[in-house]
């Protein structure tokens, strides 16, 4: 496998929507579609055959949840990078994907062309995130907030601040600046803030099951 | 520590017989003993003649002299006598020995029925009739000697005694004196043989009708029963010290005297058995009770006997030992005051008991302080017994009105609690019901509308639709978002609002070539903004952005929030300022974009300036309160009710 080449795998019920993505990947030089799915039975069958390093996966699929699929692709191969198809990217679709394991988003609205360099962002290791979401993040991650703080994995402090920062409006190169570190950085910072939220949320999951008693082990 | 208690008993026991061997030895010496006394001589009569004879005037014969007093006449007068018991006592005395000053005689312990006569002429009885048996036996008596009857030289003085035949008969002591001097004595004796126990009884007898009463309404408090039973009984037991005539038939009178001490003490210790809750109380109740009943049959076979009833008085004291042992170990195990306190005080009891059992005319070991202490240990019990009953029972008042502060302020905790989780149970109801209806908006939007235009705008872009056309489906696509993001639980934050529309809006401003420079400070969150507010200040500063982008040919906008304060009311104010070629002052009014942009300020409870720079460029201000004036007046009539 080359560096900095990508395997796509895309899910989306809308064909013109698919075929148009589809013809994007398929014309970078960097990336290979290693395949694609209309529907959520499909989809199932894509995530388990495996075989890519990038799912784009549409939400609200007719025959079953985009989330469940975007996290059955996270457990079964860690390393991935997932990036949700919304129209608004309104805060409540946002979080739950990143839960359950996204670590970007793409705009539908967006033109196609910059769809590919929201592939390449994540495969370097930076996430996009919006003021109103950073902020809804930082509340829920803040050292106090749960109980299951034992289980959780907290923030760094760097971490905090950016999110601080971004929730505040400052665009990644502003806070960059603020921080006296690259904007990439602060990218990175948001991809790892991503993965905790994951992670803590397993672990919510698991607590929960647990304290009523589901797990027994 | 018991073996230790008995030996003590057992030497007290010892000691007080001795003493009293000791005591009864036959007085010898003079048959008058002067007494100096700062008022004046007085004689005091050791010896003196005696004849057991029922002549109504002083005999002629029979006289015998023997020592005074003679306490105990009874069984040799009934030995000669039938039916009424009676008994003559006869002495001389110098008149001038005693100064000028009027005489009177005292005399005290006679029993029962009294006459004095001088030189033979009767000058005073003690009863009124003949039928009425009287109560003599502890009355001090002082009877001034008329001088009429009176010689210069030599008088006689005699006494008669009289009694029924089942009663004691005795003759007391007699002195003469001057009337001060006698008084004197006669006083200090009158109080402390008959007021003082008259008085404090009565009290005592009172106060047991009293508690006697409590307990009927209070049944399972024994205690208060055991309290009444001892001041009844004690009353009973006392009554024959200070009364000066047998209320009823004789006989049943002296019976009760004489059984109600060993009940009244009974009744002492069970009291204290209940108050001290001491372990297997109702058996040392029963018990005390019992061996009560023994000494009453005891003493009644004995005195059928014409014995003494020493033993069953010295018994009264054995029980009263028995349970002291008790109270001891009790005592040593709980180490209670209030224990050790009442072993104290029945000890003190039990010792006074002796003394007074050495004071009984048949025992007659001594004549102690000279007067019974009986009378005053049984009122001394009891109050000591009621005032630790009545601090127990404020003690337990004053638990019940600290139990009753602490329920209150439970009740008062637990009432917040409820209030705070019915109203939290609300506020989660409320978001429930908005976050329902936001998802079925947000359904609403992706699955309609919002799906229709991203593919209307997929469609144009793709068949190159002129630009109007696009720019259309992207504003309308915008303005969706802008919906969607005004719905985020953001809390009433501008700052966040203000930067999700940078954030919305930083690509269309970089495609028209507008760079933004963000200049934010820390602003306190309008908790009063709801989702309504948030979205009027959306389309607010998303129309100021539009009309930049459209109009103003700027390359940089500044967008800015800080706190401020606007005619001394707290707030912020957010601004947007361009570089770019501003506006026609008198243009504006005609604009529906600026028109909607005051309405809405005006909503936000805001103030709101657009205004062309002298430089160049449009500076968009909005003043939002920190507290909308409603509730500022609000606040204020609350402080006016306040």
């Amino acid at each position: 496998m080359r560096p900095g080449f990508s395997k796509v795998a895309i899910v989306e019920d809308d064909p013109p929507v698919l075929a148009d993505i589809c013809t994007v990947v398929e014309s970078a030089d960097d990336m290979e579609l290693v395949g694609s799915a209309p529907n959520f039975a499909a989809g199932q069958k894509l995530v388990a055959g495996g075989g890519f390093d990038v799912l784009i996966c549409d939400l609200g699929l007719p025959d079953g949840d985009g989330t469940d699929l975007v996290r059955m692709a996270s457990e079964r191969q860690n390393d991935i990078d997932i990036m949700v198809l919304t129209m608004f990217a309104d805060h409540q679709k946002v979080l739950n994907a990143i839960r359950a394991g996204a670590r970007g988003y793409l705009l539908k609205d967006q033109p196609l062309e910059s769809c590919v360099d929201a592939i390449r962002e994540i495969r370097a290791g930076g996430s996009p995130i919006s003021p109103i979401i950073a902020r809804l993040v930082l509340k829920q991650l803040q050292p106090e907030a749960e109980p299951v703080d034992q289980l959780a994995e907290a923030l760094s402090s760097r971490e905090l601040e950016t999110l601080n920062l971004l929730s505040r409006g400052f665009s990644y190169s502003e806070s960059a600046e603020i921080m006296n570190i690259s904007a990439h950085t602060v990218a990175t910072y948001v991809k790892h803030i991503y993965r905790k939220l994951e992670v803590n949320s397993r672990a919510e999951a698991v607590y929960e099951a647990s304290s009523r008693g589901i797990l027994r082990s | 520590m018991i073996a230790r208690l008995i030996c003590l008993l057992v030497l007290i026991c010892a000691a007080t017989l001795g003493f009293a061997a000791l005591a009864q030895t036959t007085p010898s010496g003079p048959a008058v003993i002067v007494e100096d006394h700062p008022e004046g001589p007085i004689l005091r009569f050791s010896r003196a003649e005696i004849s057991l004879s029922r002549s109504d005037a002083v005999p002629d014969s029979g006289w015998a002299a023997r020592g005074l007093p003679a306490l105990w006449l009874s069984d040799e007068a009934r030995a000669q006598q039938d039916g009424d018991l009676s008994a003559w006592v006869r002495a001389e005395f110098d008149r001038s020995s005693l100064g000028n000053e009027a005489i009177s005689v005292f005399t005290e312990d006679n029993r029962e029925r009294l006459s004095v006569f001088v030189n033979g002429v009767n000058i005073f009885r003690n009863y009124s009739s003949d039928q009425k048996l009287m109560l003599g036996w502890n009355q001090p008596y002082l009877i001034p000697l008329p001088e009429a009857l009176l010689k210069p030289g030599r008088n006689e003085i005699a006494l008669r005694v009289e009694s029924g035949n089942k009663h004691a008969l005795g003759i007391g002591t007699i002195s003469i004196g001057s009337q001060n001097a006698v008084g004197a004595i006669y006083q200090r004796q009158y109080f402390a043989r008959i007021d003082a126990p008259k008085t404090l009884n009565w009290i005592m007898l009172l106060l047991s009708v009293f508690v006697f009463v409590m307990w009927l309404g209070r049944r399972q408090e024994r205690e208060l029963l055991w309290l009444s039973l001892t001041g009844i009984l004690w009353f009973a037991r006392n009554y024959h010290f200070f009364a000066e005539t047998v209320p009823f038939d004789p006989v049943l009178f002296q019976q009760i005297t004489y059984y109600s001490v060993y009940f009244a003490v009974a009744c002492s210790l069970a009291f204290c058995a209940e108050f001290l809750k001491l372990r297997h109380r109702k058996q040392i109740i029963f018990a005390m009770f019992a061996i009560g009943l023994l000494l009453s049959v005891s003493r009644y076979v004995l005195t059928l006997t014409d014995r003494t009833d020493m033993a069953s008085s010295v018994m009264t004291v054995v029980l009263f030992g028995t349970f002291l042992v008790l109270l001891l170990r009790h005592s040593i195990r709980t180490g209670s005051a209030e224990s050790w306190m009442l072993l104290v005080l029945l000890s003190l009891a039990a010792t006074t008991g002796i003394h007074d059992i050495g004071r009984i005319p048949n025992i007659d070991w001594w004549t102690g302080a000279g007067f019974h202490f009986q009378p005053f240990i049984g009122f001394f019990l009891f109050m000591v017994f009621m005032l630790s009953l009545a601090r127990r029972f404020l003690s337990a008042l004053s638990l019940v009105e600290e139990t009753n502060v602490h329920l209150e302020k439970s009740v008062t905790e637990a009432t917040d609690a409820l209030a705070a989780s019915q109203k939290a149970q609300r506020e989660m109801e409320v978001d429930r019901a908005l976050e329902t209806e936001r998802e079925r908006l947000m359904r609403e939007m992706h699955d309609g509308i919002g799906s229709s235009l991203v593919t209307a705008l997929a469609v144009a872009r793709k068949r190159n639709d002129p630009a109007p056309t696009i720019k259309t489906l992207q504003r309308a696509i915008s303005d969706l978002k802008i919906t969607v993001d005004s719905l985020a639980p953001v809390e009433g934050d501008v700052v966040t609002l203000l930067a999700n529309i940078r954030h919305r809006m930083e690509q269309e401003l970089t495609e028209a070539g507008i760079a933004s420079i963000w200049k934010v400070e820390d602003c306190d969150p309008l908790e009063w903004m709801d989702a309504s507010h948030s979205l009027h200040l959306l389309r607010l500063l998303q129309e100021a952005l539009s009309n930049i982008l459209q109009h103003a040919k700027a390359t940089t906008i500044t967008l800015a929030c800080k706190p401020d304060s606007f005619e001394r009311k707290a707030g912020l104010r957010i601004s947007i300022l361009d570089d770019g070629t501003g506006f026609e002052p008198g243009s504006r009014n005609g604009s529906k974009g600026l028109n909607f942009m005051y309405e809405r300020a005006a909503i936000l409870h805001g103030l709101l300036t657009i205004e062309s720079e002298n430089r160049g460029g449009t500076a968009v201000s909005l003043w939002l309160p920190q507290v909308p004036p409603s509730s500022d007046l609000e606040r204020k009539l609350e402080k006016l009710d306040g």
